[in-house]
């Protein structure tokens, strides 16, 4: 398992709101928050007033990096104009937000991949792979990205072409450090692998 | 998609002494590249650029790779490094983000690669970082 020491370093969230085939997101408290704030043409600071809270907390509603509390989002909702239960649940009958649903059989792993990724590679990729696969709320889309990813192939074409490259278990290091990067991006959207 | 330029314009096809030229453009949305960047100044113009930068553990022979995960960039960048060794390979990778991230998903390697783009961009990386700047009165395309 690799240790990871990260940067602090803040973003603002770049994720679309609207939820596409192929995103690696299903809706988020935050990503409605966005939405009910641009069409309101509020900013954080405008909104923290309003919810009583710093205009830092906002944005951390607004990245997913901070739960918003029902009361703040009681106030806030009546200060975007929008209801509790769409800003808390997506959904105007306090429902869960449907996730998109992953048409049976459609993803299947490549099997190019198998044949050219070394045999301990290919497996740990593939076990990362199949904790992927079993996440419902992920697409197609998004399935056939993480393999990319994780499967990367040129190692396989570099060591080939210059002899005595990436030892396996170095390319495994790299294998795990792309599944840490997903990983990461997921937990920022609720889900756990 | 062209390269994910701040400035504009499709970037893919500058040549080594267009080096100065972006530097400069860049200058307008990241102020720190008027003088010799360090490595406080590469984790701000991440944060503005929405980078995610990570010190994780690589191979010895891999200094740093970008990763696109959907929306996100990550640029990931060897712990056995020195800061200052992170420094420069930081901008290395983002002189790729900036000039071949065609936003697709995808990451750059670093090791004996010797095409154009790999020169490119170790003459960023060289040219915001190198404190021989200050003898410098502004780049030249002359001086590359």
């Amino acid at each position: 398992m690799l240790h990871i020491t990260s940067v602090n370093v803040q973003f603002r969230d770049t994720l679309p709101f609207h939820v596409e085939q192929g995103d690696w997101v299903a809706g988020t408290v935050g990503s409605r928050l966005k939405e009910a704030m641009q069409e309101a043409r509020r900013n954080n600071a405008e909104v923290a007033k309003a919810a009583g809270v710093h205009e830092k907390t906002v944005s951390q509603w607004r990245s997913d990096r901070q739960e918003m509390k029902p009361d703040n989002i009681d106030a806030v909702a009546e200060f975007l104009g929008v209801s509790k239960a769409w800003l808390r649940y997506g959904d105007e009958n306090g429902r869960l937000a449907e996730p998109p649903a992953r048409p049976y059989g459609e993803f299947q792993p490549n099997p190019r991949y198998e044949r050219e990724l070394p045999g301990r590679v290919y497996a740990a990729a593939r076990e990362y792979l199949d904790r992927l696969i079993a996440i419902e709320r992920l697409g197609v889309g998004e399935l056939e990205e993480a393999e990319r990813l994780l499967m990367d192939s040129r190692y396989a074409r570099r060591n080939k072409r210059e002899g005595g490259g990436l030892s396996e278990d170095e390319w495994i290091m790299l294998v795990d450090d792309a599944w840490d990067a997903i990983r990461e991006v997921l937990s920022w959207q609720g889900i756990r692998p | 998609m062209a390269g994910h330029s701040p400035v504009g314009g499709d970037w893919r096809f500058l040549r080594r002494r267009s080096v100065p030229a972006l530097v400069r453009r860049l200058a307008v949305r990241h102020p720190e590249l008027e003088r010799p960047c360090v490595w406080d100044d590469f984790v701000r113009i991440c944060e503005r650029e929405q980078v995610v930068v990570r010190v994780v553990d690589m191979p010895p022979k891999q200094r740093g790779r970008l990763l696109r995960v959907g929306s996100r960039v990550f640029l990931r960048l060897n712990r056995c490094l020195s800061r200052d060794e992170r420094t420069v390979v930081g901008f290395h990778e983002l002189a790729h983000y900036w000039r071949d991230d065609p936003g697709v998903p995808c990451y750059y390697a670093d090791e004996g690669d010797s095409d154009s783009g790999e020169e490119f961009a170790d003459i960023f990386a060289w040219a915001v970082t190198s404190p021989a700047r200050v003898f410098v009165r502004g780049l030249r395309d002359e001086d590359f």
